[in-house]
């Protein structure tokens, strides 16, 4: 994704903007931040003053504390279908295109809400395949 | 998923609802989850005004069609078959693909597909699969709980998530039941209804003749509380079974009452039932656990003894008590 690079000043003080301002309205404060996204409280401080830069790793799990996809700290843009891991083992495994892990992905996700006693596992490799082969005459 | 993480995502979820409606009130106030359910039920007043004179099935359902959410009901495997056929096999919706596994898991009551191979203006472009294989009591709470979800989230695919009803302390959950209590129940329609038979007694008999009088689907649960909220004299609606203390479950096993729900009066009266209380030998409750069937009698509150030897008000109340299924329902009511 090349988050790993060192943004430019104003991109940085861009991206410093957007994290306080999800912060700010999601009504959240920096310690509930930095304990989550694992980033001591100096160091996300400096970030969002746009002080200080913060790596691919910590940008990801910042992302994730705020409700919000790393693409759209970095560039500001929303973006949807990001492939987790076990799906892309997955698809390398089944010999999936793009499109088709994509399509699989957005069946997943149409499943918006359920309501139980107990949280669903989470899903592994196997579980993509099951999935898959549920519905592979159809995708 | 860990406590701070569990936490931080409710946290979003209550400011998204704050958001999409457009609540002042801060989450953590005590005004929230009434502006919540305002903001909610104005969107569908004019639905239940114009099926006032309805039962509560058909008002739900105007709502549900309105917000384009479909309802279907599993009771069997065939149903899950049926379902298969018709939204994986014919609609080509992917996530059908997932229906019989998620609903072999234990304890799942409802999942709620968003259609993907349709317009935004299809009439029915969600679709809430309820799952009664095991029990129909929330058949009827299911439907204004998911109509809840739809009308105070924004559009849920931006922020998928998983709904836990076992979780006690889920903030989102509570609030969405508090809001779902104002559309199964509303109180332009429920409230005259209750009214009129309240110079009656409140008993279970009342509140069964109520229920199919107004919601014949809905469970006697629901129905208890949404008239004990608008019983025009001091009333509550206790659950009892047999247990121990708080904190030490082992010792003084015995039967004891909780408080699922009570009217404005009843929280002025001066009755304080506390959380776990011992129900007294006294009480037609304790009846009703002893011969497993129903009682209505007066009783003297003031039996009611806390384990560190405090007593209610000695006041004067009817109960109506039924065991359902081993655990004992009661309706206390003051006389005044």
């Amino acid at each position: 994704m090349g988050i790993e690079a060192q943004p430019a000043l104003e991109d940085r003080i861009e991206i410093a903007k957007r994290i306080r301002h999800l912060r700010q309205t999601r009504g959240l404060t920096l310690k509930q931040v930095s304990d989550v996204a694992g980033i001591s409280l100096g160091h996300l401080s400096e970030v969002e003053r746009g002080q200080s830069s913060v790596s691919g790793e910590k940008l990801a799990k910042l992302a994730e504390a705020l409700g919000e996809t790393a693409d759209y700290l970095l560039m500001g843009r929303a973006t949807r279908g990001l492939i987790p891991d076990e799906l892309a083992l997955a698809a390398e495994e089944l010999h999936l295109t793009f499109a088709q892990t994509r399509r699989l992905l957005e069946g997943k996700n149409s499943l918006v809400a359920r309501r139980a006693s107990s949280p669903e596992s989470d899903w592994d490799k196997q579980k993509w395949i099951s999935f898959y082969q549920k519905v592979k005459d159809i995708l | 998923m860990n406590f701070p993480e569990r936490h931080l995502e409710e946290r979003h979820r209550l400011f998204a609802i704050r958001e999409h409606l457009k609540v002042h009130a801060q989450p953590e106030s005590s005004d929230f989850r009434h502006e919540v359910a305002a903001a909610c039920l104005d969107q569908v007043q004019p639905i239940i005004d114009a099926h006032a004179h309805r039962q509560g099935e058909e008002i739900i359902g105007a709502m549900s069609s309105h917000l384009g959410v479909h309802f279907e009901e599993v009771r069997s495997p065939d149903d899950i078959s049926r379902l298969e056929n018709k939204y994986l096999k014919e609609q080509k919706e992917l996530g059908f693909g997932l229906l019989s596994d998620a609903l072999a898991s234990e304890g799942v009551d409802a999942l709620l597909f968003q259609k993907t191979n349709v317009s935004v203006q299809h009439p029915h472009r969600w679709v809430a699969v309820l799952n009664l294989q095991t029990t129909e009591s929330r058949a009827y709470w299911s439907r204004p709980h998911e109509i809840v979800h739809r009308l105070a989230e924004p559009p849920q695919r931006r922020l998928p998530f998983y709904r836990h009803r076992s979780e006690n302390e889920n903030t989102v959950e509570r609030l969405v039941d508090f809001t779902a209590a104002e559309l199964a129940f509303p109180t332009s329609v429920f409230e005259p209804l209750v009214k009129f038979r309240s110079k009656e007694p409140l008993t279970w008999e009342l509140i069964n003749e109520l229920r199919l009088q107004f919601a014949p689907t809905a469970s006697l649960f629901s129905v208890a509380k949404a008239c004990v909220k608008f019983w025009q004299t001091p009333a509550f609606f206790l659950t009892a079974s047999v247990r121990g203390r708080r904190g030490r479950p082992q010792t003084g096993i015995a039967l004891r009452a909780k408080v699922e729900g009570s009217n404005a009066s009843a929280r002025t009266s001066g009755i304080i039932f506390f959380e776990n209380m011992r129900v007294p030998p006294t009480s037609p409750m304790a009846w009703s656990q002893e011969l497993a069937q129903s009682y209505v009698d007066f009783e003297n509150l003031g039996k009611w003894e806390t384990s560190t030897g405090d007593r209610l008000p000695s006041r004067t109340a009817l109960a109506s008590a039924i065991d359902l299924r081993g655990r004992i329902y009661g309706l206390i009511s003051l006389v005044s």
